[in-house]
């Protein structure tokens, strides 16, 4: 594996990224000129809807390339790595809570958990105190686990999303408007656990939503389309 | 894990997987039974005369002269006279010959008249000779040597007396009920022809037939078994004969001789040629049947791939889940394919558990109205052969919903909408 180190105290380092260049109108979605998060931090990454979120998460994740411009996660550049590479460095390094659709709907919530561990190539001895561990923290029944993923309320599959991204004990962890099914009551509960279950576990948190009330907790708040400079340069964006 | 999950994924839709299942083990089951009907058709003709150097019958297609007197399907069209089948059976270069008169059944099977000659010389299979699971050869007039599916699906006994129909027919209305006959053998199973039949003396035939113009009873001219035994019982036809030659070098020879017989008009056949014309007339048709059967598999396959496919669209967020906790695009891909050959596997397996039951549940018609003898073995290599190039055409035809999954999943990334 590559090891382009730029900056090990940062977990997100970005320089110079742009992504979604079309030569035919010579527009770009996202231009990111330089944006670093401490590791350890929690960052509230606030925007409206169409502002570039979903590409950016793409991004940071590894899912997308950048057109130009480099992301460095943990010091690890990822523009260097190739698609199986950054996958797997995913797996190991990134957790990733959805908006609303996080489980296989058809496995147990003991084999979603596990899917996480395998693709993670985490070692399995210690894998049933550590689910059992999760789930006493996120304050879910343990029956839950053998039950089937859609059988569960929506807040507690949200819950169990935070337990399937924390299996690995990833450095990063990214969680795209997880409350948006969620009720004010239930949605309060589950920022809570997740400020504390990401701060237990050491992990980065990259936070996004549109609900600027939530941000409550979080060590810096970012406003995305301050950050992207697509806008500030006159054109459009499109998301 | 993959497979877990492919299972699972399966599972979760029911309906639409147990009718892909069923259209791939519908077509699976046509492809193979094609397949294995067509082996063991040639493979039961093949082994049901062997060591017969030439059948001699009325002039006809050899094929039509093959067919009624080896596997009794269809009629002779004419008789040979007894003298002159005495005469061609002195040839010095003859070692043997078996005379078959045939045209009489018994409850739907075959009866036929022959000597005692056939016992001794005819032989089935790899040369092996007909051998008796109970009694003896016949030897009065009256007595009746049964095939052994005669004897099982009939329940006859020896010592029993049963009576003969004239003509073929199931329920023949012109029995010959004046004069039954004794069982007094049961030959051993030999997966030919020879099971389904009754065989009688030619004396038998004769006897039976006393008193008969132009295949009707003739009122007032009945004989009773006893008034029969007085006549003279020696054939006056015979329906076809079988020689065997001192040596092989004389076949065409012979053959020539007995084409050129002035006294009738008849023809001498051998048997492997005649066989080789039939697979001949055949393989056209073999080809079109496995021609057909390999487009409905094909048909039922992409009825498969457009169930994936149709179901990729549902399955969006799912793969955006897969991919965000790490798996490759390949591993989408390969979950998509492996979805497919499950199905193909469960097809198969279907397949075959229905293909096995049609064939043990119609070995006896096929045996007795056509004298193919087609055993519910499916196993061999052939079979396996077949399992691998479904396999493969699955994986063939899946690549379109799975390289779709692969594209989509490296472009649309974790977006849970398209």
């Amino acid at each position: 594996m590559v090891q382009s180190v730029i900056n090990n105290e940062y977990a997100i380092d970005i320089a110079e990224l742009r992504y979604g260049y079309s030569g035919k109108t010579g527009s770009t979605l996202l231009y990111l000129p330089k944006w670093q998060v401490a590791q350890g931090e929690q960052v509230f990454v606030e925007g409206p809807s169409g502002c570039g979120k979903s590409t950016l998460l793409n991004l940071l994740t590894g899912v997308l390339s950048p057109d130009a411009g480099q992301i460095c996660l943990l010091g690890q550049n990822l523009t260097s790595l190739k698609t199986r590479q950054r996958d797997r460095f995913r797996a190991r390094h990134i957790g990733i809570v959805f908006q609303q659709f996080n489980l296989m709907p058809y496995l147990s919530v003991d084999d979603n958990i596990r899917l996480a561990a395998h693709f993670g190539s985490a070692p399995s001895e210690f894998l049933d105190d550590k689910i059992s561990t999760l789930f006493k923290h996120l304050q879910l029944p343990q029956r839950l686990l053998q039950q089937r993923a859609d059988q569960l309320s929506v807040g507690q599959q949200q819950r169990v999303a935070i337990a399937r991204a924390l299996v690995n004990s990833p450095e990063l962890l990214v969680v795209d408007e997880p409350t948006s099914a969620l009720d004010d009551s239930a949605s309060q509960a589950f920022m809570e656990l997740l400020l504390a279950q990401s701060r237990d576990n050491n992990s980065t948190l990259i936070f996004v939503s549109h609900d600027k009330r939530l941000a409550h907790g979080f060590d810096q708040l970012v406003n995305l389309p301050d950050l992207n400079k697509v806008v500030s340069e006159g054109v459009l964006d499109a998301d | 894990m993959l497979i877990k999950i492919a299972f699972k994924s399966l599972l979760n839709r029911k309906v639409t997987l147990s009718l892909t299942v069923l259209s791939i083990a519908v077509s699976v089951m046509l492809l193979l039974g094609v397949e294995h009907v067509r082996k063991e058709a040639k493979e039961s003709f093949g082994r049901t005369v062997s060591g017969v150097d030439l059948i001699v019958g009325a002039r006809t297609s050899q094929l039509n002269l093959l067919l009624y007197s080896v596997f009794h399907i269809g009629n002779a069209t004419n008789n040979i006279s007894w003298p002159s089948y005495q005469r061609l059976a002195a040839n010095p270069k003859v070692a043997w010959s078996i005379p078959l008169s045939l045209g009489d059944s018994h409850r739907g099977y075959r009866v036929m008249g022959t000597s005692d000659d056939y016992f001794k010389y005819f032989r089935y299979g790899s040369k092996q000779l007909l051998g008796f699971v109970k009694g003896k050869p016949f030897e009065g007039v009256f007595d009746v040597v049964l095939g052994y599916e005669v004897a099982q699906q009939l329940r006859y006994q020896l010592g029993q007396k049963i009576v003969l129909a004239h003509g073929l027919g199931k329920s023949s209305f012109t029995k010959h009920d004046d004069k039954p006959f004794r069982v007094v053998g049961i030959l051993k199973p030999t997966g030919t022809p020879v099971d389904q039949t009754l065989h009688v003396s030619l004396a038998g035939i004769e006897a039976i037939h006393l008193g008969w113009q132009n295949g009707v009873k003739t009122p007032g001219l009945e004989l009773s078994a006893e008034q029969a035994l007085q006549h003279d019982l020696r054939p006056k036809t015979v329906t076809a004969f079988m020689l065997g030659l001192k040596s092989k070098m004389a076949t065409f020879q012979v053959q020539r001789e007995i084409n050129k017989f002035k006294k009738e008009p008849l023809m001498a056949i051998l048997p492997g040629v005649a066989l080789a014309e039939l697979w001949q007339m055949m393989a056209g048709m073999e080809k079109l049947l496995l021609l057909i059967s390999a487009l409905v598999l094909i048909a039922s396959l992409l009825g498969m791939s457009t169930m994936l496919l149709a179901s990729m669209r549902e399955r969006i967020a799912e793969m955006a889940v897969l991919r965000a906790v790490g798996a490759s695009p390949w591993v989408i891909f390969l979950l998509i394919e492996l979805e497919a050959l499950l199905i193909a596997s469960a097809g198969i397996v279907f397949a075959m558990l229905g293909l096995w039951i049609a064939l043990v549940s119609s070995q006896d018609i096929l045996s007795v109205r056509f004298g193919l003898f087609v055993s519910a073995n499916l196993w061999s290599i052939e079979t396996f052969n077949l399992f691998a190039v479904i396999l493969g055409a699955t994986f063939m035809m899946a690549l379109i919903p799975a390289v779709g999954a692969y594209r989509s999943s490296l472009h649309v990334g974790l977006s849970q909408r398209k």
